[in-house]
């Protein structure tokens, strides 16, 4: 380690050890210890990295955090076979009910006189499907 | 490479649909995602929408990341990187004539400075430095990344982001030695 390079690391990485290149670090330290004449440079820069760390950016708040999560909801990348499974297992229940009850209908039902409160009813799938409000399209 | 990114295992939860992997890993990377984009674009509201744009690129390459190419942290700082500077361009089009680009130090800033004000002279100090200076001492301070990581994430040696880190840092001690005087 030479002077030179002592002060281009603490010049450029602040006075704290752990900031400083992994490679030099422990020659950096050794230097500063057996020169004491980089007190002074070392006392400039760590005023410098005290006074940087006031600039502190408030956490996320819940609304933001909430709104994330949403997201992966909303654009799931991949489901696991698991999840498939259970997909296909809710549907494969679903299906069976609507050809039972398309059967029973049939054969016991009077005709309806209209499907119109059928439109109120809930779609109901086993995927969550993709908001185009977050849908990006290819990324640049 | 991959075995030592500390993030793959819960990649991996996240792509196989596990919410709870979704939580852990919107509590350990968006306060990081944040504080990048607040300190790179100088705007609370413009950093929330970055954050929340690289959240979405990483629920869509959850399912295709491809072990040992690079740490995800760095894969993620990279892109919010450039969802900065997409914005920083954009906004520097709009304004090229009509505003200066970075808030003067000094003028917001009192000479006693108590907790926030000694918050709005450095905000205001990085606010002003040159985009790759900031670039580089968000990256290396405040993101606490190595020289390597954010010489990688900025496409340049480490001896480039060396020269960019000093720069910078004679920049704020100048500014923040003004704001005290």
């Amino acid at each position: 380690m030479t002077p030179e390079r002592f002060r281009q690391i603490v010049e450029a990485y602040g006075a704290t050890p752990q900031r400083w290149p992994e490679g030099e670090r422990t020659a950096a330290e050794a230097f500063a210890r057996t020169n004491p004449g980089m007190q002074a440079m070392l006392a400039r820069e760590a005023s410098l990295d005290s006074m940087l760390g006031a600039y502190q950016v408030a956490p996320a708040g819940s609304a933001l955090v909430g709104a994330v999560i949403a997201s992966a909801r909303r654009r799931r990348p991949g489901l696991s076979w698991m999840a498939i499974g259970q997909g296909f297992g809710i549907v494969g229940a679903g299906l069976a009910g609507v050809i039972t009850g398309a059967f029973l209908m049939t054969a016991y039902a009077p005709p309806p006189s209209s499907f119109a409160e059928d439109d109120d009813q809930p779609i109901l799938t086993s995927f969550d499907v993709g908001d185009s409000a977050y849908d990006l399209g290819d990324d640049q | 490479m991959s075995s030592n990114d500390p993030d793959e295992a819960l990649l991996e939860r996240v792509a196989g649909g596990d919410d709870g992997a979704v939580r852990d890993l919107v509590a350990r990377k968006l306060p990081r995602l944040l504080g990048l984009a607040a300190r790179l674009l100088g705007d609370r509201s413009e950093a929330e929408d970055v954050a929340q744009e690289a959240f979405l690129r990483v629920w869509r390459r959850a399912g295709e990341w491809r072990r040992g190419e690079a740490l995800f942290d760095t894969w993620l700082h990279k892109v919010a990187l450039n969802l900065c500077l997409d914005r920083l361009r954009k906004r520097r089009e709009i304004y090229v004539d009509q505003l200066p680009d970075r808030a003067d130090p000094a003028s917001g800033a009192d000479a006693g400075i108590a907790a926030n004000e000694q918050r709005d002279a450095v905000k205001a100090a990085v606010d002003a430095l040159p985009d790759r200076q900031r670039e580089a001492i968000v990256l290396q301070y405040y993101q606490d990344l190595s020289n390597v990581e954010a010489a990688a994430i900025m496409g340049i040696s480490v001896e480039a982001l060396e020269s960019l880190l000093a720069r910078a840092r004679r920049s704020l001690r100048a500014s923040l030695a003004g704001d005290r005087s």
